[in-house]
């Protein structure tokens, strides 16, 4: 499954998955063959970014 | 050793004991187990009951900004399970009117909580129908939410229908795909007074799909809906509802959707 696009739907999904299946945001990114700049830079234009220590966009 | 000695000699002492000091015994040296023995069982039998007791969805819909959250939704259900054959002793229909969402899209955290809630669903294959305010449904649309509805309605339905169908352009959102692609685009936001014009029930212009270069029915506008005039629900701003793309009961989200049309 692909992750959404607009960085709005793609928050949801990767703090969903964050928090309840992927321990980190590297594993994510493999899991749905991107990278985690892409993903950190998709929601960067909406203003967040990745907190490594509760493993959440905020 | 010297506590296996000293349970070997308490059992010799048992020997020929009456039941009464045995049954004793037993407490005093074992009532920690049994509490512990006897918590887990009650959980057990607990977690069984409430999972059979829980009776799986049926269908599932979200609505959002639907002005009246306090809708008495059992009358409809029960049309909507006559209309697609289910049992509702052993399944339940599940509509959530409560949501909310700034017009046009997210835009605050609660916003984001509202998104959260429907794509977890949605992405796992627990979501059949959006029911939104206009702008909040076109918001959806360009995510390629829902489904095309001649894939779920006969020609003859969707004719009964006609006056009442929210198109998409395929080609503009593919096209809006693309540049998406591109990690450096920068999605435009929707003007948030624009959003709220676009709604309002006394001046709604639906889509046009005239003006479409490919014209995909992906909802009913509900403005004709008598469910929605009698129970006040998108009485200020128009109403939108779509089948979700990865429905999986999409039948009877289309005997929900015929049963509010009726």
């Amino acid at each position: 499954m692909e992750l959404p696009k607009d960085p709005a739907m793609l928050l949801s999904i990767v703090n969903m998955q964050l928090r309840d299946k992927e321990p980190s945001l590297s594993m994510l990114a493999g899991k749905f063959q991107t990278s985690e700049e892409e993903i950190k830079k998709k929601l960067a234009s909406i203003g967040y970014s990745y907190d490594q220590k509760t493993n959440q966009f905020v | 050793m010297a506590v296996r000695d000293d349970i070997r000699a308490q059992r010799e002492k048992l020997k020929g004991a009456p039941l009464k000091k045995k049954i004793s015994y037993f407490f005093y040296y074992y009532k920690i187990h049994l509490i512990v023995a006897a918590v887990i069982i009650v959980s057990l039998i607990w977690i069984i009951n409430r999972q059979l007791a829980t009776k799986p969805q049926a269908l599932t819909g979200i609505f959002i900004n639907a002005e009246n959250t306090d809708i008495d939704t059992d009358s409809l259900e029960r049309q909507i399970a006559k209309r697609a054959g289910i049992d509702l002793s052993r399944k339940s229909i599940f509509l959530d009117m409560t949501n909310t969402m700034n017009p046009g899209g997210p835009t605050d955290q609660y916003d984001y909580t509202t998104i959260e809630k429907i794509q977890t669903r949605a992405f796992n294959s627990k979501l059949d129908v959006i029911g939104a305010d206009a702008s909040n449904f076109k918001f959806f649309a360009k995510q390629s939410y829902f489904c095309d509805l001649r894939d779920i309605f006969s020609d003859s339905e969707l004719e009964k229908y006609k006056d009442d169908i929210y198109y998409v352009d395929k080609k503009v959102l593919d096209e809006e795909s693309k540049k998406m692609d591109n990690p450096d685009y920068e999605v435009e936001t929707e003007d948030k007074e624009k959003a709220k014009a676009f709604e309002l029930a006394s001046s709604f212009v639906k889509p046009d799909p005239s003006e479409m270069d490919d014209p995909i029915p992906v909802g009913i506008i509900l403005s004709d809906s008598s469910f929605v005039k009698e129970n006040n629900v998108y009485n200020k701003n128009v109403g939108v509802i779509g089948i979700i793309d990865n429905a999986p009961h999409k039948k009877a989200a289309a005997a929900l959707v015929k049963t509010l049309m009726e």
